[in-house]
């Protein structure tokens, strides 16, 4: 028993993280104060949550690279509507980029299915598609000055506590919504018959097939799921930015890839749990906050973040590796 | 074969009225920018239209979908190929555009460049409209002075410094860089009470990271962390966002470029507390019409006049005027008008 959860990429991955807070605690002994948590697990709630939506795509055994043009099309109508209409409410304001998301999504997953090319090609000509024809249509102009209650929005907390300077800190709506949403993406892949299916399809496509399955439906659900969570994030990156820009989140795919694929997310299918991509989040965002906390040099910043996380891939590869030799033995 | 001949002298009179057409033409000067279509090179536009219109030549602007340089470097290629009579570029990467500069400038292609005064060897001329120099120390004049309207300044000695940290768009913007590099020397000679925190950080295009990194600021150096300058043009917008999350906007200044009508709600409520710029349309006529004086045999020398822009100071390829725009609270912000 205490063998099958030491062999567990996520016990492994929290134990790595585990020995990097204590390291960067003994640094800075600020990097383990509330605020400053509270602060890290806000500014990541928009990787956060389009991670969880690639780590679905993974586990299916497809890709998906157009969900940073999917997030800005949907921020971006959002923005144009509540900005042009003044909307107070910000419940209809969420409400607008998650249809955009799915439908987008859809537009992806009919096309995997029926052009049979691989994913990674349909959704990066997808991810120019979506940009592309946004950039025409908006001529890149940024979206500010939102309404009132958007703006207050961004700030509200589920837990408040005072710093002993007077200002008000805690956990934010945002960081709610994220481990809500790992939650639920948890549920939906062990305890749903949709999410077995998205499992089954990534470890062996041809079994999934000849079982019987509805392969496209599985499709289907799995791009819908991202475009979903690209909807939701896109509004979360709006309110907590304040601004919306054409070009601030395409480009950013390979982040959270990297998140994904750390928290032990299989490119090849089959694999990955979502308190292991939550855990992938943390560990690049705690590297992140904690190279300025350790008043490291900027041009450090990128050769330490690459080298920890090429550190960290491989040992996650190897001990996969090790389980996979392991279960053979069995 | 009649048919043959009555279609080759139908062509060849196409290509004489094509050739007679093409001569009567007025000079095609083409503007390539580093992305097309966002609101700054939309703006330029504006001046190379003006441009076009006052000097009557055949100017436009152009630019590549994404910030690399091989679709730029590939699309002042194609105009060379076409032979228009001057590009002037605003690099993604200067070194990477030689090649093609000097190809354009065998054929006798006016190469005129715009931000890149440190890479001048391939090109005519670079147009700059603001002293960079001045642009390096401005900020930190500033800082000073707000430290001052604050009654702060006797409190800070060099050994009891007042902080202050750099945002950079990146550590390979060759300008935002020199900047930098003037506003530290010029702090250390003039004002030996601030202190730069850490070395500058690379977050400046982005809201988001500049606003991440702030907070982390804040966090480390907690009071001593007096100013921040971005020098990329969301480096103020973000670091605005983190002070007053922290609601310290009367205890830590931030200055730097930004855009007016981006940073006046922040100067509004004090979040932001200075900020300068150029102005693109500026930026946009004023290459059209340097390229036009070339094309017209005029020599350009210290003291010639642009339109509406003053007298030009030139060193060694630079040619500048000095036309920043100062934006010291919202209502001077709102009426630059872009």
């Amino acid at each position: 028993m205490l063998g099958r959860i030491a062999g567990r990429t996520e016990v492994y991955l929290a134990g790595v993280l585990i020995v990097l807070s204590v390291v960067l605690f003994i640094l800075n002994p600020k990097f383990l104060t509330a605020e400053n948590l509270f602060d890290v697990l806000r500014n990541n709630s928009f990787l956060g949550i389009v991670a969880l939506g690639e780590l679905v795509v993974l586990v299916s055994g497809g890709i998906d690279v157009s969900f940073t043009a999917i997030a800005t099309v949907a921020q971006y109508v959002m923005g144009v509507i509540i900005t042009k209409y003044m909307v107070e409410s910000v419940f209809f304001a969420f409400l607008i980029p998650i249809p955009i998301g799915i439908a987008l999504g859809a537009f992806n997953a009919f096309l995997v299915n029926r052009t049979r090319v691989h994913p990674v090609i349909i959704t990066i000509s997808n991810l120019n598609v979506f940009y592309g024809l946004l950039m025409v249509v908006s001529k890149g102009r940024w979206i500010y000055g939102f309404p009132g209650p958007f703006r207050d929005f961004a700030r509200l907390k589920v837990l408040t506590l005072i710093s002993e300077k007077g200002v008000d800190y805690g956990l934010s709506i945002f960081t709610v919504a994220w481990f809500f949403i790992a939650f639920a993406t948890w549920v939906v892949l062990r305890y749903l018959p949709i999410g077995r299916k998205v499992y089954a399809l990534g470890g062996n496509s041809e079994a999934a097939r000849r079982a019987g399955f509805d392969i496209f439906r599985i499709q289907l659900f799995v791009y819908c799921y991202i475009g979903f969570l690209s909807g939701i994030a896109g509004f979360v990156h709006a309110a907590l930015n304040q601004m919306i820009q054409p070009n601030a989140i395409v480009g950013r795919e390979l982040d959270v890839l990297a998140a994904a694929i750390l928290g032990g997310a299989s490119v090849f299918g089959g694999a990955g749990s979502p308190l292991g991509v939550v855990l992938g989040v943390l560990f690049i965002a705690f590297i992140k906050n904690g190279l300025i906390l350790m008043k490291a040099s900027a041009y450090w910043h990128q050769v330490i973040m690459g080298l920890i996380i090429v550190l960290a891939a491989t040992l996650s590869a190897y001990q996969q590796s090790l389980e996979r030799k392991r279960r053979r033995w069995v | 074969m009649r048919r043959l001949a009555v279609l080759s002298f139908f062509l060849l009179a196409v290509l004489v009225w094509a050739s007679v057409a093409f001569a009567a033409e007025p000079y095609e000067i083409a503007v390539v920018v580093k992305i097309a279509g966002i609101p700054w090179f939309n703006r330029m536009a504006e001046g190379v239209e003006q441009a076009a219109k006052e000097l009557g030549v055949n100017a436009y602007l152009v630019g590549p979908a994404t910030a690399d340089p091989a679709p730029q470097v590939q699309m002042v290629e194609d105009l060379v190929t076409r032979g228009v009579n001057a590009v002037c570029v605003v690099p993604n990467d200067a070194k990477a555009l030689a090649p093609v500069f000097n190809k354009a400038r065998e054929k006798g292609i006016v190469v005129i460049t715009h931000e890149s005064p440190f890479e001048t060897e391939a090109i005519d001329w670079d147009v700059e409209t603001i002293d960079s120099v001045k642009y390096g120390q401005q900020p930190i004049d500033a800082i000073v002075e707000k430290l001052k309207e604050a009654g702060e300044l006797d409190k800070y000695t060099p050994e009891n410094p007042a902080g202050f940290v750099m945002l950079v768009g990146s550590l390979t913007v060759p300008l935002h860089n020199f900047w930098a590099d003037v506003a530290l020397e010029y702090a250390k000679e003039k004002y030996p009470f601030l202190k730069e925190l850490t070395s500058r950080l690379p977050t400046a295009e982005s809201v988001e990271d500049s606003r991440a990194a702030v907070l982390d600021l804040i966090t480390t150096y907690g009071d001593q962390l007096k100013a921040v300058i971005g020098w990329g043009s969301l480096g103020p917008i973000g670091a605005a966002q983190a002070v007053a999350e922290k609601g310290m906007e009367d205890k830590i200044i931030v200055v730097g470029s930004a855009i007016p009508s981006t940073v006046a709600p922040y100067l509004r409520t004090g979040a932001v507390d200075w900020a300068q710029l150029w102005d693109p349309k500026d930026a946009g006529y004023a290459m059209v019409y340097i390229a036009k004086q070339i094309l017209d045999g005029v020599e350009i020398k210290e003291g010639m006049e642009i339109p509406g822009l003053g007298p030009i100071k030139v060193e060694g390829k630079v040619i500048s005027v000095n036309q920043i725009k100062i934006m010291p609270d919202a209502e001077t912000a709102e009426a630059l008008g872009f």
